[in-house]
């Protein structure tokens, strides 16, 4: 085999590989398939049995030999094999690659046997998920050490060893530990690797015995089980002062996986940049910047199994010297047909880029899918974009014509062909500050805020104009009436930093030489009193915060601190000051504000329950939510009629869990969905189900989720349940008898009852008034009133 | 930050029932009928239809409260309504009678409107103290979590009772199965921990088991207690003695529990007073109607 010279080597044998080679077989190309393990499409493999796999995105459509239709895991799998089998791929199981050497325009691959072989080119199709860390100890390669774990009910009565304590080993240990002995083996002495709400499960679980923890411990060997049948295994621990066997059924070892980036790396692909999800800098074809080697699949940047389907076939196309139009190619030209510009959807694509300068350097790539995930939209002289006060993050470049921002100041800003708007929104996910209105007929370039987001995290140039614009649009808006050059010369000396949840801005009695401007998230300000801290206050974004510490001889009078993730500007006190003594009416301005500040210290500190509530809001949260339901326990009469409420309304499940959840100075928060600022369940929700209203609902589309349960491992509240829900029927199908079919599981959650015209249904079945549902501010100046 | 049932929007329905209760006092002592006074006066009919309309509406509380998709108004908006214009129909309906009273069933419908308005004022007590109470009794953790507590005891318990002997592990799951505290409405309101423990008379034979009182775990404590006073096994020793610790936390828990389950049966009670008498009433209402039209 190794003198052989391949056409083309594709490694990986997911949806993207298995569907090249197929393709690559009908073109009878010579080529071979590497798969490192010994089944195809691991990832989808992984999936729960049953799990029902959706076709998204369903506007887009299949082009490839491998057949694909949304159906559960079984049927999806079976399907492929079959593929496999009847098509003459040359597939290779077991080849894991070791190296690839490029040698003379072709390569040598080098695979952990031994083994080599050359080939032209090669298609990298490896996922994103990478490969289990191994152990690396001897015995690992017997048949009771496994990988991962497809279901927990398929195991009773055994004694299951987990090695591992990250997110993935908590929850195989969880679900196992009810009908198994599960022991875990943690080479730390805690968890906190892992999110914060399996960490207090593991803990729980270990306490009261029923989950044992080996900490500090790592594995010696694992070995055959010379005694015992029933029980094939065996694992020699190190623990701290000793070494102990184990007899088991069968060993988990979840240690992660090393990403692929590391193997492409090595190729000589480079990144757009060093995010962990940034993709790499390819062709439209797919080629990277290594002439011969192709990206595709979740690697590339595209998650989903249609797109990486499509790939494959596309990139072997493009190698046989038959390029096919990219299959967007319809739904662009649809797209872009309201383009009075270009003739065909490349020459719009780049009058696109000439027009819209924050997008002229990016890759072609992801300009097709930016333009594919973007609307172009004509507005009419004097239609209202949208008003101050909409929740709405949609990010806004002008493509022809002009418009109008109005802010509450009623100053007026026009912004022309070029130009973008919308940023503050974006980053902050608050409500809009400003109004727009078109002032010629114009077409505007709008996109979604998480495509937006993901082109900042992996395509430099875009982060760093929106980052500029944002920090002197902020300075214009909060500086006022300062003039605009002096605001430019304060731009360049601010900086952007971003806190995570929970870190400190600065510590009280710290030095200081800046202030801060909080663009968004929010902080809570505290002081020491003795041996504890009393929260003095909670400003949320465009607060100044470290303004106490100006008229304080540069010493921080208190401690700031993040309560969700925050992003803040940071501007000198030397220039703030400046500008200070030249500007009197920004200095009053200015002056006010800390006086309103500093009074507030000693009130809070004299009534600490004030803080100590408002500590146990942000510490659950609430700093992000913009719709909190707060029950108030001396009112709620546990008539449950709000769970009631929400069932009845909601297609008979609750989104709401009254009895769960934290209790303080009887203020209980249920769970439910808070609709945070940051929705953490947006972050990663591959169909675009999840989307903010621009009431500022968070909702989740029942018909386009597919079910991944992303959104439900990211809620860090719990408030989101992956379960079934039954069809709707209209009256003359339930008077025919018919019965509704269940859906798959979808994830499902609280949606504001958008739908009821008199609000949430929760909140209007409370008897008492025990119920309601506020903004995170509401409920902190609640908390935080100075009482006159 | 919350507003309760009583103080809804400032005072509304309050200050609209004293509104009407002064138009009616007013109305009163100004009528001058030509006949004694009594409800059928021209101003009794026009009391009386008005007590029969608020009457009605009070009642219709319950099914506001069960239309989950209604937009008139939240049911707090009409539990307040329902409590000021309930204690204004008191006044309106006395003025009505005119102070006629006998053995009818007009003041059979007059008494009945007065329970229901009484167990009522008892109704708008108990929303107002036992919630707080429990709020206070639960100290923070929430309900999730005390029974959570529940069970991670019972497993601790049972975990350590394996580990000591099958006995011992019958003994505790026997407490567990048999812990009672209060499963009918009567022994949650008086908090009757009905709690037994089957334990062998004869310690050599499991053929003859008495089920005794195991109320506060005492009897598994005795039983335990002896056990441990028994022992010499140095590693049983301490497992019994965790055992007991348990136990003790446990039988704590349950009277937390049992307390909780008490003030919860408190605030509900007034109701199975409150509704039938209701009905009670709307039946005795449409008869006392029916029976004035044969006057006219």
């Amino acid at each position: 085999m190794s003198h052989k010279m391949f056409d083309v080597a594709i490694i990986g044998a997911g949806p993207g590989g298995i569907s090249a080679a197929a393709r690559a077989s009908q073109r009878n190309a010579s080529h071979v398939l590497l798969e490192a393990s010994d089944r195809h499409a691991n990832t989808i493999q992984q999936y729960q049995k049953g799990k029902h796999v959706m076709a998204e995105p369903c506007q887009l459509p299949l082009r490839s030999d491998v057949e694909f239709r949304a159906g559960d895991r079984e049927s999806i799998l079976d399907k492929w094999e079959q593929t496999i089998s009847n098509t003459e791929i040359n597939i290779r199981y077991k080849a894991e690659v070791r190296s690839i050497v490029s040698k003379n325009d072709a390569f040598r691959i080098v695979l952990k046997t031994g083994q080599s072989l050359s080939t032209k080119n090669i298609i990298l199709a490896l996922g994103v998920q990478g490969k289990p860390r191994k152990l690396n100890v001897p015995g690992e390669e017997y048949p009771f050490v496994q990988t991962s774990l497809e279901s927990a009910d398929a195991y009773h009565q055994e004694t299951i060893v987990i090695v591992g304590a990250g997110d993935s080993a908590i929850e195989n240990a969880i679900s196992l530990c009810s009908d198994n002995r599960v022991i875990v083996i943690n080479r730390r002495n805690d968890f906190s690797r892992a999110k914060e709400s399996n960490m207090n499960r593991i803990i729980k679980a270990i306490e009261i015995g029923q989950i044992e923890c080996f900490y500090e411990t790592t594995v010696d060997q694992i070995q055959q089980n010379p005694a015992e049948s029933q029980m094939p295994g065996r694992i020699v621990l190190n623990t701290v002062d000793d070494v102990v066997a184990i007899d088991c059924h069968r060993i988990i070892t979840r240690l992660g996986a090393i990403p692929s980036r590391k193997l492409v790396e090595s190729v000589g692909v480079s990144f757009s940049s060093e995010a962990a999800d940034s993709p790499p800098q390819l062709s439209q074809y797919y080629e990277s910047n290594v002439p011969g080697v192709y990206v595709i699949g979740a690697l590339a940047g595209y998650p989903l199994i249609k797109q990486a389907l499509n790939q494959g076939y596309e990139v072997i196309e493009h190698l046989l010297g038959n390029p096919v139009k990219p299959a967007d190619h319809p739904i662009l030209q649809e797209k872009l047909k309201a383009l009075p510009f270009g003739e065909d959807v490349d020459d719009r694509l780049m009058l696109i880029r000439q027009h819209l300068r924050l997008f002229r350097e990016i890759n072609p790539l992801n300009l097709r899918e930016l333009v594919m995930m973007s609307k172009m939209t004509t507005y009419r002289h004097g239609e209202v974009i949208f008003s101050e006060g909409s929740y709405c993050s949609t990010f806004y470049n002008i493509l022809q014509g002009k418009v109008q921002v109005q802010s509450e100041a009623g100053k007026t800003l026009t912004l022309k062909q070029g130009q973008f708007f919308g940023e503050s929104s974006l980053i902050s996910d608050r409500p809009r500050k400003v109004t727009v209105i078109a002032d010629d007929d114009c077409i505007l370039f709008e996109t979604p805020p998480r495509i937006i987001k993901k082109l900042m995290r992996i395509e430099k140039s875009v982060r760093y104009g929106i980052d500029q614009v944002s920090i002197l649009r902020s300075l214009n808006r909060l500086l006022r009436p300062i003039p605009k050059d002096i605001v430019r010369l304060i731009a360049k000396q601010t900086k952007i930093h971003r806190f995570a949840m929970g870190e400190t801005l600065f510590q009280e009695g710290d030095c200081s030489d800046h202030l801060y401007l909080l663009r968004s998230g929010s902080v809570t300000l505290s002081r020491k009193n003795g041996k504890k801290n009393d929260v003095v206050g909670y400003y949320a974004a465009d607060s100044f915060i470290g303004l106490m510490g100006l008229t304080e001889n540069n010493h921080r009078l208190v401690t700031a601190q993040a309560t969700v993730a925050t992003e803040a500007l940071s501007i000198p006190f030397a220039d703030f000051n400046n500008l200070l003594t030249s500007n009197q009416k920004l200095r009053d301005k200015i002056q006010k504000e800390t006086q309103n500040q500093l009074a507030k210290i000693p009130r809070m500190q004299a009534e600490p329950e004030r803080g100590e509530t408002l500590a146990y809001l942000m510490d659950h949260g609430l700093g992000q939510a913009t719709n909190v339901l707060i029950i108030d326990e001396s009112l709620c009469i546990g008539c449950d009629n709000c769970e009631t409420a929400c069932a009845t309304t909601h297609q008979d499940v609750s989104r709401l869990d009254r009895k769960a959840g934290p209790t303080f100075n009887s203020l209980h928060i249920p769970a439910s969905c808070r609709h945070c600022e940051h929705p953490h369940c947006m972050l990663d929700c591959p169909p675009d189900a999840i989307t903010r209203l621009e009431s500022g609902e968070v909702v989740i589309n029942d018909d386009t989720c597919i079910g991944c349960g992303n959104c439900e491992d990211n809620c860090p509240y719990d408030v989101i349940q992956m379960t079934q829900l039954n069809q709707k029927l209209s009256l003359l199908d339930r008077l025919l008898g018919k019965k509704s079919e269940p859906t798959p599981k979808i994830a499902v959650k609280c949606d504001m009852c958008m739908d009821l015209k008199n609000g949430p249904a929760c909140v209007n079945a409370c008897p008492t008034g025990a119920a309601i549902r506020i903004h995170a501010e509401q409920a902190a100046s609640s908390v935080n009133k100075i009482l006159p | 930050m919350h507003q309760s049932f009583i103080r809804y929007k400032n005072y509304r329905y309050a200050v609209y029932a004293t509104m009407l209760s002064f138009v009616v006092i007013i109305a009163y002592v100004l009528d001058a009928p030509y006949q004694p006074v009594n409800g059928g006066t021209f101003l009794g009919y026009t009391l009386g239809t008005l007590g029969a309309f608020i009457i009605v509406f009070l009642m219709w509380l319950g099914v506001r409260k069960r239309s989950y998709y209604s937009s008139l108004g939240s049911v707090t908006g009409w539990l307040s309504a329902h409590i000021y214009l309930g204690l204004a129909l008191f006044l309106i309906a006395t003025l009505h009678s005119g102070f006629q009273f006998g053995w009818n069933i007009h003041t059979l419908t007059y008494v009945l409107m007065c329970l229901v308005i009484g167990s009522g004022c008892w109704g708008i007590y108990t929303y107002l103290k036992y919630p707080s109470l429990m709020a206070q009794f639960r100290n923070e953790s929430s309900h999730t979590e005390v029974s959570e507590n529940l069970r991670d005891l019972d497993q601790q318990a049972l975990r350590l009772a394996t580990s000591i002997d099958k006995q011992s592990h019958e003994l505790v799951a026997d407490a567990i199965r048999r812990t009672d505290i209060g499963a009918s409405l009567w022994a949650q309101l008086s908090a009757k921990d009905g709690s037994k423990l089957m334990i062998n008379s004869d310690k050599q034979s499991t053929d003859t088991a008495n089920i005794v009182d195991n109320k506060e775990q005492h009897a598994l404590i005795v039983t335990l207690a002896g056990k441990l006073a028994g022992s010499t096994n140095v590693d049983e020793i301490t497992s019994i003695q965790e055992l007991l610790e348990i136990t003790g936390n446990r039988a704590a828990l349950l009277k937390k529990l049992q307390k909780e389950k008490q003030l919860q049966s408190l605030l509900q009670i007034w109701l199975f007073v409150h509704l039938p008498l209701s009905f009670a009433l709307l039946a005795a209402l449409a008869i006392h109607i029916t029976t004035v039209f044969f006057y006219w």
